[in-house]
């Protein structure tokens, strides 16, 4: 028993070069970061770490012949999901601090994201509760220096502290939910979650389960910035550069929302054909359509206010958060609604359009010329053609028009939604598109002002070619993710955490946990 | 997948990568060699065309298909075929655009347009190149639409000029009325046959209801009408001619203006089926034709000469494709005699706008008649391969015209033999009137522009010139097409062959051998036109003159272009304008009204949510823990029974 337990640790070992690459380089930056300062140096060694690592998961065994893991972790299609797009994300993050970064902080700044990275990573991976909760914390406490590092300024450092202090409470629910869930269980492992849960289905745990998963959700929604736990994001987008409120708005509703499925699908079997807390479920299923109503309303009518336009970024992201809810709400209404792929399927894409936005926003954001009213946008097609176009095409994909992949990507939820033959998921639905509707009104304002006023005030902008790249990235991947969403919809569908008997039934689980209580 | 899935989506990729390689990084990046990624993309598209032609026929068709998108019900398919007859489109299209883009290099050097120009183009042949690969209406349609689309960009190129943009406008509109036409037809057909797809429609041709199917039939023809410029929708091409000369060339005389002999061509089992629309379809185009050659005898706009030509010429191909009427083993003879010509008219055609557009660069952008004259020594290869063009356009042996021209008029000479031997005959006579007429005209524009004193307008700044070879190899090289065509691929039967092999002709005819008495018929008629051009505008100048000072009515109705225009502008233009007033108003009023009230609603509502978020992080904890609560207490509430 000893030496199995060995050997599959060895293994999962294996499996972790990708993350122990980025965990190394991470180091090799704080250090050497200490020595030298150089901008370009640390810049490109992030992004070799980065390539490095996508590298060794390119090369490590393919998702379906790795050996289904019972330990910390799980290497399933989702975590080789979760995997690509954080590497990709966070290398746009890279490109696009190269030149917002004071030069001295260059290489802390870049390590931080590294093991954000990571972290990211592992939450795809994470096999365990408290595997999870340490992976989302490897997210959240570089972000807190992350946000800081760049600027010095009281309203910077308000930002900062105020996200500290809310993530913290937010760790502490989420903290607190998994705790019931292990009193529940006896085991923090989500696989032995997933047997020992059915197996006590009569025993008149649904509202201890009930409240665990509430809690848990209401952690994890912090992470998403869905309504009522969205009240930092206005401020802490506005008060920090553009890099940190891209990174704010994508990397954590990724991680958020990764979470809530694994989750749910350890303790709730969104996938498998009986629900074993159907009661539970419905709770669940109820307060999701809650929380994606609020989200997307509240965040479109308050986008429509802003005249700052990070602020107006914030209320956008939080009204994604809503439409994202939808779907987790769709798959816990009907396990046939497809709701977890088109999850999956938004978060890649939403990854890509809401870094595209704020990349070009960081390019263009001077100390001199600082972007943060609306109407500093004014011109941006006659003084930099590119990335007003850029900028356009990512707002198109936000607002959900063809020919971009937001299209693709709302109409999966919108589809899921509708597919769960609930009439309350139905309405759902409607007001999504509604929601959708009066978005495009603030959305397409930005492109008008871009392309139709002329522009306000003549400084020569220096050209920032890699923030420019990281944007471009981003829009041509937007673009060419609407001409061919199929391979990115195979793996969405693919990457759905689906229970396995083998591992349930073959190792004894039943017996595991009745000795362990 | 096989090579020829492959090249068969190559074909139209590459001018589409090229285009947005120049739509992207033109202005900045490429500045001057803006048009290399096209021109490279069409040279490739070009050779992989060919790929197409030899290997299509051999296997009936091939074809391939791309999942666009696959989820669950919804399920949308792009499948591209190729048959003879599109592989034959295929090598046109992109051959004519080929020369026509290296031609470009020359003629639009140093536009400040000079990226969003082969943007534009490289868009084109790619829209061009997906029409003829469709598989199915719909997809033809929906490329139909987007060579509309660019035809619209490349007309209104010199947008800031009044008389581009409102050519522009008008092709749009008139178009959109054929077009409206052609979209009824779809849903006709969808309803009757449940399919758009071609074999799946040409499969239940034999079940439907002749009435149905006329219908379908022309409705099918109004948008053939609309974008192959024939009357009464005639009107827009002339005024297409603002755009660039290379755009004429390739679009509004060898390419897009040829959609709607495709189209015709393509849905010839329906049109065999149904009589009534094919003699419709004749005696439209036989009408155009001779309409069309009596415009073009008194313009003095040179390019304007050849567009009128274009719409005689494709009601001339018109008329061939409703030859078959009541005689369905005549179709095969009877199409492939309309797409011959529209072959060999496409190289000769190219060429001559080509030419006009050297002429035009030459006397500084004049393109009136009258304002130059005798450049034959001036412009020696322009003045010979003109020559060569016109040649071709009048029919005279042994040129590409005379073979594709002789073909249609033996098709309709052999249905005045068929069940409507009067109407046939008739038809038969405008042709051979329509032969002498284009002869000329053509040589009118020949005689005017390079014969007599040599006369440059002050535009030209005295020192017009030759132009360069990036301009003349293109046109020498459709000028090898336009005088060789022909025979290589008509007395031998080549082309017929070839194209027979399409599966769109259920019954095979019989050979047809070289109809003498029509040869000689038809080579009288051009040679008179040309020796009467000869003799008013080169041995006796001033006859033209008195010539139409004694006929004034019909030469001013001729110029006029028998009042069509202003006919459109009382009937339709006026009152549209009078309704759209009205609309403007009920706007301005009415719905902008509503718009301000639904967006107004949103803007107040959200206001009162604003108030909690007032920047204190206490109560942001509060706020949040609040809610926490509430679902907590009804999570309890609702599972604690």
């Amino acid at each position: 028993m000893d030496s199995q337990i060995a050997e599959q640790l060895v293994g999962s070992l294996k499996l972790l070069v990708p993350e122990a690459i980025l965990i190394a380089a991470a180091c090799v930056l704080f250090v050497g970061g200490t020595i030298y300062r150089c901008r370009t140096t640390w810049s490109v060694s992030a992004l070799i770490a980065l390539a490095l690592a996508f590298l060794a998961w390119w090369w490590g065994p393919a998702a379906d012949a790795r050996p289904p893991s019972v330990g910390l972790v799980a290497f399933t299609p989702l975590a080789s999901f979760v995997s690509v797009l954080s590497l990709g994300a966070v290398a746009v993050v890279v490109l696009s601090a190269w030149n917002q970064v004071p030069e001295s902080f260059t290489a802390e700044f870049h390590a931080c994201l590294l093991v954000i990275a990571a972290g990211t990573m592992l939450v795809g991976a994470a096999n365990d509760l408290l595997l999870l909760f340490l992976a989302l914390e490897m997210i959240s406490i570089p972000t807190y220096v992350v946000l800081y590092l760049p600027r010095r300024d009281a309203r910077n450092q308000e930002a900062a502290l105020k996200y500290f202090l809310l993530s913290v409470f937010a760790s502490a629910i989420f903290l607190f939910g998994v705790s019931y869930l292990y009193g529940l269980a006896g085991t923090t492992n989500l696989t032995a979650l997933s047997v020992a849960l059915p197996i006590q289905r009569d025993s008149g745990f649904d509202l201890l389960l009930g409240l665990a998963l509430v809690l848990v959700l209401a952690g994890l929604s912090f992470r998403v910035a869905a309504v009522p736990f969205h009240f930092y994001a206005p401020d802490v987008y506005q008060g920090t550069v553009p890099v940190c409120a891209g990174l704010l708005a994508a990397i954590p509703k990724v991680a958020g929302f990764v979470g809530i499925l694994v989750v749910l699908n350890a303790a709730l079997g969104l996938t498998s054909a009986e629900s074993w807390f159907p009661q539970v479920r419905n709770v669940v299923t109820a307060l999701c359509w809650i929380l994606a109503l609020a989200s997307m309303t509240l965040g479109n009518l308050l986008a429509l206010l802003q005249s700052d336009l990070r602020r107006l970024l914030a209320y956008s992201s939080i009204a994604h958060a809503g439409y994202v809810l939808a779907g987790v709400g769709a798959a816990s209404a009907s396990s046939g609604s497809g709701g977890q792929e088109a999850v999956l399927f938004y978060l890649f894409i939403y990854a890509a359009m809401t870094l595209g936005a704020f990349a070009v926003l960081g390019m263009l954001n001077l100390a001199e010329r600082p972007v943060e009213a609306v109407e500093d946008l004014a011109g941006l097609w006659q003084t930099r053609p590119v990335a007003a176009l850029t900028m356009a095409v990512c707002l198109f994909s936000l607002t959900g028009l063809p020919p971009t992949a937001g299209f693709w990507a709302k109409l999966y939820i919108f589809l899921s939604a509708w597919a769960t033959e609930s009439v309350l998921y139905r309405v759902l639905a409607v007001a999504l598109a509604v929601n959708a509707a009066v978005a495009a009104w603030y959305y397409v304002r930005l492109v008008a002002i871009m392309y139709l006023r002329p522009p306000g005030r003549e400084v020569t902008i220096p050209s920032d070619r890699p923030g420019l790249v990281g944007a471009m990235i981003c829009g041509v991947f937007v673009l060419a993710a609407f001409l061919f969403p199929g391979w990115l919809w195979s793996a969405s569908r693919q990457a759905v955490p689906v229970p396995d008997p083998s591992v349930q039934a073959g190792l004894g689980w039943e017996r595991a946990v009745a000795r362990d209580r | 997948m096989s090579d020829l899935d492959v090249a068969l989506r190559i074909v139209p990729a590459l001018p589409l990568v090229g285009s947005i390689l120049t739509a992207f990084l033109g202005n900045r990046l490429l500045g001057s060699k803006s048009h290399l990624p096209v021109v490279v993309g069409l040279a490739g598209a070009v050779l992989f065309s060919f790929m197409v032609l030899v290997e299509a026929p051999g296997s009936g068709r091939i074809s391939t298909s791309y999942d666009f998108v696959d989820l669950g019900n919804l399920h949308i398919n792009v499948v591209l075929r190729a048959d003879a007859l599109t592989a034959m489109m295929l090598v046109t299209v992109n051959l004519v655009g080929f020369l026509v883009a290296v031609y470009s290099r020359g003629y639009m050097a140093g536009d400040p347009g000079y990226a969003r120009y082969f943007a534009e183009l490289g868009l084109f042949v790619f829209s061009m190149s997906m029409l003829v690969l469709s598989s199915n209406f719909l997809l033809l349609y929906v490329f139909w639409e987007a060579v509309g689309l660019c035809s619209y960009l490349l007309i209104g190129f010199w947008y800031e000029r009044p008389s581009a943009a409102a050519a522009a406008r008008k092709a749009f509109l008139v178009n959109r009325i054929g077009d409206a036409g052609f979209l009824l037809g779809l849903m006709l057909m969808w309803t009757t046959f449940g399919t758009l797809d071609y074999d799946g429609v040409f499969r239940q041709v034999e079940q439907a209801d002749p009435a149905t199917l006329t219908a379908i039939c022309l409705l099918l023809f109004t948008g053939a009408i609309g974008k192959s410029a024939q009357f009464p929708l005639h009107v827009w091409l002339p005024d297409a001619m603002e755009g660039p000369s290379p755009v004429s060339a390739l679009i509004h005389a060898a390419t897009m203006v040829t959609a709607g002999v495709y189209l015709v061509a393509r849905s010839t089992p329906l049109f065999v089926a149904s009589p009534t629309a094919q003699l419709i379809v004749a005696g439209i185009g036989g009408f155009t034709a001779l309409l069309a050659a009596l415009m073009a005898l008194t313009q003095f706009d040179l390019k304007r000469v050849l567009a009128y030509s274009t719409v005689s010429q494709l009601g001339l191909m018109f008329l061939a494709l409703g030859a078959a009427a009541g005689q369905p083993k005549l179709a095969e003879f009877a199409v492939v005699a309309a797409v011959f010509h529209l072959f060999t008219h496409a190289f000769f055609k190219a060429l001559l706008f080509l030419a006009a557009g050297s002429v035009m660069h030459a006397m500084g952008d004049v393109i009136d008649m009258r304002r130059f004259g005798g450049l034959r020594r001036l412009l020696p290869w322009t003045h010979a391969l003109f020559l060569v063009g016109a040649l071709a356009l009048a029919g005279v042996v042994p040129l590409a015209g005379f073979w594709s021209k002789d073909e249609i008029l033996a098709a309709v000479h052999e249905a005045s033999h068929g069940p409507y031997p009067g109407f046939f005959t008739v038809c038969y006579y405008t042709a051979v009137l329509t032969t002498f007429l284009t002869a000329f005209y053509t040589f009118r524009a020949y005689f005017l522009t390079f014969w007599g004193e040599e006369r440059v307008p002050e535009e030209a700044h005295g020192h017009a010139h030759e132009s360069g070879w990036v301009m003349l190899v293109p046109m020498a090289l459709l000028a090898v097409g336009a005088a060789l065509a022909g025979i290589l691929f008509g007395p031998t039967h080549l082309f017929a062959e070839y194209l027979g092999k399409t599966p769109i002709f259920a019954t095979h005819g019989e050979e047809h051998g070289l109809n003498w008495t029509v040869m000689m018929t038809s080579t009288l008629a051009a040679g008179v036109g040309i020796g009467l051009a000869a003799w008013l505008y080169v041995l006796s100048p001033s006859l033209p003159e008195r010539l139409r000072r004694s006929l004034p009515g019909l030469y001013e109705l001729s110029s006029n272009r028998f009042y069509l225009d202003e006919l459109y502008g009382v009937l339709f233009v006026g009152p549209a304008t009078m309704l759209s007033n009205f609309c403007r108003l009920f706007d301005q009023y009415i719905v902008d009204g509503v718009v301000d009230l639904v967006g107004w609603v949103p803007g107040a509502v959200g206001r009162v949510f604003q108030t909690p978020q007032n920047g204190l992080v206490q109560y942001y904890a509060l706020a949040t823990t609040i809610g926490l609560a509430i679902f907590l207490v009804f999570v309890v509430l609702t599972l604690r029974g």
